[in-house]
């Protein structure tokens, strides 16, 4: 790759690294322009925050290395449509556990990109489920009273008659 | 970095490369925050599924702000069910949208319309119970006190005229990007634009209001052959592939048929599994549910299953 001699300083330079650290202490580089996606790095890096590693107590190392080639692949120049949602559909076809810890992430991190795509393919499981299978599939205690589970059965009526 | 790549309806909540398998329990955090991202269905089965996530979407705005009603409760929604789940959105909603909700009427849409003057979005694609009528009032309500209706979907109505599509016309938005679009068939998972303003035109071919698709092909045979400038029309006029939408020839339609009555082209045709007796694929979505994927490699349709049985000589 040639190295741009770019004079200018307000638009990001593309071969800038920003380190990013995990809650469990892993250190990962990403590229400026890459770390852009996420409104929470974006702020730290408009305050010129970012020149040590920015510590994310929330992240841990496992979940940050996705998020950092979630955000390279999708900074990167001419990929055409069709080809990132065919990446991005591998990208979530993951473990339910594991992509609830995308949510948290990207949620955490402000990546509206990777907070749709992540929730979106978790509403997918959920679509057609009953809530039986809901509480079965995403291992969540029934905690209604048999009252309150007859009251909201009953709120609920014109949708399954 | 080794993938991880489980089929999620597949794997069992316990599985232990997360962590160790546990009791039920709460619902996980991250659940709360695709609420905003169900559909109603999906809303009401995690509402009755335990009590934090009944409480969260009761008393969470944030879900109802955009309300997407369709399979199975287009059909079971009425009117009074309509008014009633669009309170929750406190007066804020921003998207309306119901797909074949045959039961709703011009007089619960209005009072929607009325207790909602943000929405921006107006989908009532197949709502056969909606007059054209009926849309230009809530479009005209919707449209007061300057809020400007970004996109409406009203493909399938009845007695659609150029009239009414033209005053409806009148109070989208248009932006430059979507003066430029011309829509094709092939785009979102769903099967449906986002870009268009409005979802359906005039055919220029039969002058009907109906969606109207470009073909996906830069060089289609119909523009070729024909020295057209593109390939433009209805679904009536121009028959196209269900999967790839590029235009079929009308003199091929009967080998173009796939077994669920959809149209494929020859490249899309050749592609696909075909049953054992009757030569002919189903498209792609008919085929979910009807074929293993990694089954065996032949298959007899539903159709022809009727004959095998009886042991009819064809």
């Amino acid at each position: 790759m040639s190295s741009s001699s770019s004079s200018s300083s307000s638009p990001p330079c593309p071969k800038k690294m920003i380190t990013l650290k995990s809650s469990d202490g892993e250190t990962f580089e990403i590229e400026e322009i890459a770390a852009l996606q996420s409104k929470t790095l974006e702020n730290m890096i408009d305050e010129n925050c970012a020149s040590t590693p920015i510590p994310l107590p929330n992240v841990k190392g496992k979940i940050l290395a996705k998020v950092v080639e979630f955000c390279t692949k999708h900074a990167e120049a001419g990929a055409d449509a069709e080809t990132l949602r065919a990446w991005d559909a591998e990208f979530v076809g993951v473990e339910h556990a594991i992509v609830f810890d995308y949510i948290l992430a990207a949620n955490f991190l402000e990546i509206p990109t990777l907070l749709d795509l992540a929730c979106e393919s978790v509403a997918e499981m959920i679509k057609g489920k009953t809530p039986d299978e809901i509480r079965k599939f995403f291992n969540i205690n029934n905690a209604f009273s048999p009252e309150e589970e007859e009251d909201v059965r009953r709120q609920n009526q014109w949708a399954f008659e | 970095m080794p993938k991880l790549s489980f089929d999620v309806d597949r794997a069992p909540p316990e599985d232990e490369t997360i962590g160790e398998p546990t009791e039920p329990g709460q619902p996980h955090e991250a659940l709360f925050l695709v609420l905003p991202y169900l559909s109603l269905s999906g809303l009401i089965a995690v509402g009755e599924a335990c009590t934090s996530l009944r409480d969260a979407a009761r008393d969470d705005v944030l879900p109802w702000l955009e309300l997407v009603v369709d399979d199975p409760l287009s059909r079971r929604l009425h009117d009074e069910n309509l008014i009633e789940i669009a309170s929750k959105a406190n007066g804020k909603l921003r998207t309306v949208g119901l797909f074949n909700c045959t039961k709703i009427t011009d007089g619960g849409l209005q009072s929607v319309t009325e207790k909602n003057p943000l929405i921006t979005k107006l989908y009532v694609p197949g709502c056969t119970g909606l007059t054209p009528e009926g849309v230009i009032n809530a479009v005209k309500t919707l449209s007061a006190n300057g809020n400007i209706l970004q996109s409406i979907k009203i493909n399938g109505l009845y007695n659609l005229q150029k009239q009414h599509l033209q005053v409806l016309q009148s109070y989208v938005q248009v932006n430059p990007e979507t003066l430029e679009h011309r829509c094709s068939t092939h785009f979102r998972r769903e099967g449906d634009c986002n870009v268009c303003p409005i979802d359906v035109e005039i055919c220029p071919k039969c002058n009907k209001v109906r969606k109207v698709l470009i073909c996906p092909i830069e060089t289609c045979v119909r523009k070729r052959d024909r020295r057209l400038g593109e390939c433009r029309g209805c679904g009536s006029c121009i028959p196209r592939c269900i999967e790839c939408g590029a235009c079929v020839e009308l003199d091929d339609l009967e080998e173009a048929e796939a077994i669920c009555a959809d149209i494929l082209c020859m490249s899309c045709w050749l592609q696909l599994p075909k049953c054992d007796f009757c030569n002919k694929p189903y498209c792609k979505r008919h085929a979910e549910g009807r074929l293993n994927p990694s089954g065996p490699r032949g298959f007899v349709c539903e159709l022809c299953t009727v004959y095998e049985e009886d042991d009819i000589d064809v």
